[in-house]
């Protein structure tokens, strides 16, 4: 198998005045193609930080102190701002947690989504329109014209995500870093999320880099996981081995915390 | 035993109030009944916007029913009482940002009449409360902004606790917090109630949660009751397929 990803002792740093905080320390994660993989721990453990690092959207006062990342064999520091733009949204795309934040409240779902069809296909508006209703379909929304032609405040939280992943996929990205996108929904809406979500990586074929603090999502969905904690990779393992023989005292008390509460 | 907790008929509709004069009134709850007899966990399931913090806000009077009654210990509830308590989703918004955690503790305590201003006995009993929930009394002079969610969920409690209610109502405690720091919370809210005797409403969406410690549960839908029965009732055989479905996603 082809390797999409491979970080390499990433190091990232805040850094406030004098103070110097560690947030990603020697993470290392590598990542096969058409490959599911959830990146687990508590939260200020460090996971949307690396996941951030590696195109360089970090806050303003991180900075990534050492390390590699490639991305298809790519080296992605040696990369201009340029030719990460490029890359952004585009074989790379991202998922976050609160859709609402990242949906314009002025424009129409259906202007949103075209207006990120046209800047990555270059086609006409006619085609993208087209094309705007297919991505809405593949997302499962009954009636994507009506839905469509109304604003973000006007869909239900689970609704917004599937107009999110929507806008994800418009590119047909090769890899998708999912950060906590459903731990705002509520569990029935989380369950479909997550089918839906594994449906079209079966499909589409992409792979998938899946940030949560939630294990009983790893049980669904990971071939693989990744457990941080404090900067840290503490644990990486197949999925079954990660639920079945936890080695780390983090992970096991991750998975504790799963057997305990995260399962019926 | 007698019931702690009665609720009759209870409604509420959210009048549509719109400067253009087109907003549909909103029927948040309808036709509510349910019981609750004392030192049990009663839990309250659905989806989001089903209407379980409206039921929450209902039962202690923070907001007025439409129509119905809620009636604890054979009183109707027609104020905050402080026998009932909640303790709400968001620690981030339920302390204030500006006031050092003495102070918001001890608010309860006055507000109540149960402790005089200046009285001496306040400090003792507030650094009891954070004992209680697993805390140092050096938090009593910091700011809610120093401490962590799990952290500001145990002040939440702590002040819940403040004037020795019977009834907790907890609108869904854990929910934005870890899933290993709500295994710690839970562990917490259970000591608690053992120790204190307390009876706890305890609303969620998570119903792996729910059947680990509930004696029974009322499952809403679209603001209408589906279904009310005992813990193991509802996993074994559940009625309205609703429940069912439920219980399906949570696998």
């Amino acid at each position: 198998m082809k390797k999409i990803l491979e970080v390499k002792n990433l190091s990232v740093e805040f850094r406030i005045e004098e103070k110097r905080i560690e947030a990603v320390r020697n993470f290392t994660l590598d990542m096969e193609e058409k490959e599911i993989i959830v990146l687990a721990g508590e939260s200020g453990s460090g996971k949307t930080i690396a996941s951030l690092a590696l195109t360089r959207i970090l806050p303003a006062l991180a900075k990534i102190t050492a390390g590699e990342a490639y991305f298809e064999g790519k080296d992605l520091f040696l990369k201009t701002e340029i030719e990460l733009q490029a890359l952004r949204g585009a074989k790379i795309s991202y998922i976050f947690q609160e859709p609402l934040v990242y949906l314009n409240p002025v424009f129409k779902i259906s202007e949103q989504l075209k207006e990120t069809i046209i800047y990555h296909d270059k086609i006409s508006p006619e085609e993208a329109n087209k094309r705007m209703l297919e991505l809405l379909n593949l997302v499962k929304i009954i009636d994507p014209e009506t839905v469509g032609n109304i604003y973000p405040h006007q869909l239900s939280g689970g609704m917004n995500q599937r107009v999110f992943i929507a806008l994800a996929l418009a590119s047909n990205p090769k890899l998708i870093i999912a950060d906590e996108p459903t731990t705002a929904l509520d569990v029935i809406t989380e369950a479909q999320i997550l089918e839906m979500l594994k449906d079209l990586q079966n499909k589409l074929g992409f792979s998938l880099l899946f940030i949560t603090h939630n294990l009983s999502i790893a049980k669904k969905i990971a071939n693989r996981v990744f457990i941080m904690h404090r900067g840290e990779i503490v644990e990486s393992e197949k999925t079954a081995e990660i639920f079945n023989s936890p080695k780390h005292i983090h992970t096991k008390e991750l998975v504790y915390a799963y057997e305990k509460i995260g399962k019926l | 035993m007698k019931n702690l907790l009665e609720v009759k008929n209870l409604s509420k509709i959210y009048k549509g109030n719109s400067f253009f004069g087109n907003a549909k009134d909103v029927k948040a709850l309808n036709d509510i009944n349910f019981t609750l007899k004392p030192y049990e966990i009663l839990s309250v399931i659905g989806e989001s916007g089903c209407g379980k913090s409206t039921l929450a806000k209902l039962l202690i009077k923070l907001i007025t029913p439409s129509s119905g009654q809620v009636i604890y210990d054979t009183r109707i509830i027609e104020k905050l009482t402080k026998d009932v308590q909640i303790i709400f989703q968001n620690p981030y918004q339920s302390l204030s940002p500006r006031m050092r955690i003495r102070d918001l503790m001890a608010e309860p305590l006055f507000i109540h009449h149960i402790a005089k201003k200046n009285s001496k006995d306040i400090n003792n009993r507030l650094e009891e409360l954070l004992k209680m929930v697993g805390m140092e009394k050096d938090a009593l002079e910091r700011f809610p902004h120093q401490f962590s969610g799990g952290q500001r969920q145990r002040i939440c409690i702590a002040r819940a606790l403040a004037c020795e209610p019977k009834l907790l109502i907890l609108d869904e405690p854990i929910s934005s917090l870890d899933l290993t720091i709500q295994v710690k919370m839970l562990d917490l809210f259970l000591e608690l109630k053992k120790k204190l005797g307390l009876t706890y409403i305890f609303i969620s969406h998570n119903l792996a949660v729910v059947k680990k410690i509930a004696d029974s549960i009322l499952i809403l839908k679209e603001g209408e009751l589906v279904e009310n029965n005992r813990t193991s009732e509802i996993f074994v055989s559940p009625k309205h397929p609703y429940t069912k479905k439920l219980i399906e996603a949570a696998k």
